[in-house]
C-alpha cells in the first residue's frame, strides 16, 4: 500500500473503534501511515464521527427488562404447534418412502391425501413460517431428477433444496 | 462453520433431546445479540422483544428440521439466528412503514443529553439525520453496517450469515461508511 486512497477501507474499519478486527499487519501499516499523514488522521476523525452518530446507544434498562420472560415466551410458542407439523412431515416422508409418488411424464406427483396433511400443517402454524412440508413438496414437484429410477426419492438433496427455498421465503415475506 | 463443540449447537442438540434448561441457556446466551440486531428497526422495547421472540421461534423451527442431519450438512444455529433476525427486522419495518429509532423524536437514542440545550439539539439533529441515512442505504450495505456497528459481529460471521464473501462484506461496510461520512461533510458545508 502506498497511497492514502489505499488506506481508506482500513481507516473506515479502524473508525469503529474495533481495532482488533484488523489484520495485525494491516493495523501496523495503518498506524505507521497515520503517524505521518495529517490528511488520513482527519479522515479517521471524520469516519469516527459519522459512525459514532450512526451507532445506537447501549440497550436501555427497559429494553433489557422486556426480555425477562423471553425463554418462557419462546418455549410457549414452540409448544403450541409442533405436533401437527411433525405429523405432516411423517405423512409426506412416509408416502414418499412407500413409493406412493407417481412419476407421470417426468413429473413427480404427490398424492392428494399427503397434500391435505401439509395443508393442515400450514393452517395450524402459530406464526407465518414458510411451511417446511409444503416447501419440500414443491421442491420434489419441481425437480423430477430427485426421483430415482425405482421410485425412491433423494431425500437429503430434496431437504437441502427445501432449506434454500425456506430462506428465500423468509427473505421475501 | 462452527465446530461440533460449538456451545450453541451443543445446547440446541440438548434441547432437541428434551433438556429445557438447555433451551433457556441458549436463549439467554443469544438474546443480547438478537436485541442488538432488531432494535434499530423496532418502535420500542416491546416491539424489539416481539421481534426477538419471533426470531428465536423461527430459528428453533429451523433447528428442528436441520439438526437431525449429519453435522456437515447443517448450518450452525447462530448463523440461522442472525440471518432470520436481519430478515424479520427489515420486513417488520418495511411492512409497518416505520423506521423506529431513526425518528428524530426518539430522545432515548440521541446523544448529547449532558450538554447545554442548544448543543444537545444540534447533536440530536445530526444523529437523527445520520441514522435516517443508515436506513436509506442499499440493503446489503445497511445490513453489513448494522451487523458490524450494532451487533459488533466480525466480518467473517457477517459474511457467513448473509452468504457473501468476507471481502464483499468489507467492501459493503466501506461504501456504507463513506456515504455517512460524505453526508456529514455535506451537512457541515451547508450554510
Amino acid at each position: 500500500m502506498t497511497s492514502c486512497t489505499d488506506y481508506e477501507p482500513l481507516i473506515a474499519e479502524r473508525a469503529t473503534a474495533a481495532q482488533a478486527s484488523l489484520d495485525p499487519a494491516d493495523a501496523a501499516a495503518l498506524a505507521a501511515h497515520l503517524a505521518s499523514c495529517a490528511h488520513c488522521r482527519a479522515e479517521l476523525a471524520a469516519y469516527a464521527q459519522a459512525l459514532g452518530l450512526a451507532r445506537l446507544p447501549e440497550p436501555s434498562d427497559a429494553e433489557r427488562q422486556a426480555l425477562a420472560w423471553l425463554p418462557a415466551q419462546v418455549r410457549g410458542e414452540l409448544d403450541r404447534a409442533p405436533i401437527v407439523k411433525g405429523i405432516g412431515r411423517l405423512l409426506l416422508v412416509g408416502a414418499l418412502a412407500a413409493g406412493i409418488v407417481v412419476v407421470v411424464a417426468n413429473r413427480v406427483v404427490i398424492p392428494s391425501a399427503t397434500r391435505q396433511g401439509a395443508a393442515v400443517t400450514a393452517a395450524t402454524a402459530r406464526w407465518q413460517e414458510p411451511d417446511p412440508e409444503a416447501l419440500l413438496e414443491r421442491v420434489v414437484k419441481e425437480n423430477p431428477e430427485l426421483a430415482t429410477s425405482n421410485g425412491d426419492l433423494k431425500l437429503a438433496r430434496a431437504e437441502e433444496l427445501a432449506d434454500a427455498a425456506y430462506l428465500r421465503a423468509v427473505e421475501e415475506e | 462453520m462452527t465446530g461440533p463443540a460449538s456451545p450453541d449447537d451443543a445446547l440446541v442438540q440438548a434441547f432437541l433431546e428434551g433438556d429445557r434448561a438447555a433451551f433457556d441457556a441458549l436463549v439467554r446466551r443469544n438474546e443480547e445479540l438478537v436485541l442488538r440486531i432488531v432494535r434499530r428497526y423496532a418502535r420500542d422495547a416491546e416491539d424489539a422483544r416481539d421481534l426477538g421472540e419471533k426470531t428465536f421461534v423461527r430459528a428453533f423451527e429451523a433447528a428442528r428440521r436441520t439438526f437431525s442431519r449429519p453435522f456437515a450438512e447443517r448450518a450452525p444455529f447462530r448463523r440461522w439466528l442472525v440471518r432470520i433476525a436481519v430478515n424479520l427486522a427489515r420486513n417488520h419495518a418495511r411492512d409497518a412503514g416505520r423506521w423506529g429509532r431513526a425518528s428524530a423524536t426518539d430522545a432515548e437514542a440521541l446523544p448529547g443529553g449532558g450538554q447545554g440545550p442548544l448543543a444537545g439539539l444540534i447533536d440530536a439533529e445530526r444523529a437523527a439525520r445520520v441514522r435516517r441515512a443508515v436506513l436509506e442505504l442499499p440493503p446489503r450495505q445497511r445490513e453489513v453496517l448494522t451487523l458490524r456497528l450494532d451487533a459488533e459481529l466480525p466480518f467473517s460471521e457477517i459474511a457467513a450469515a448473509l452468504e457473501i464473501s468476507e471481502n464483499a462484506a468489507k467492501v459493503s461496510f466501506h461504501h456504507a461508511a463513506k456515504r455517512l461520512r460524505d453526508l456529514m461533510r455535506d451537512g457541515e458545508e451547508r450554510p
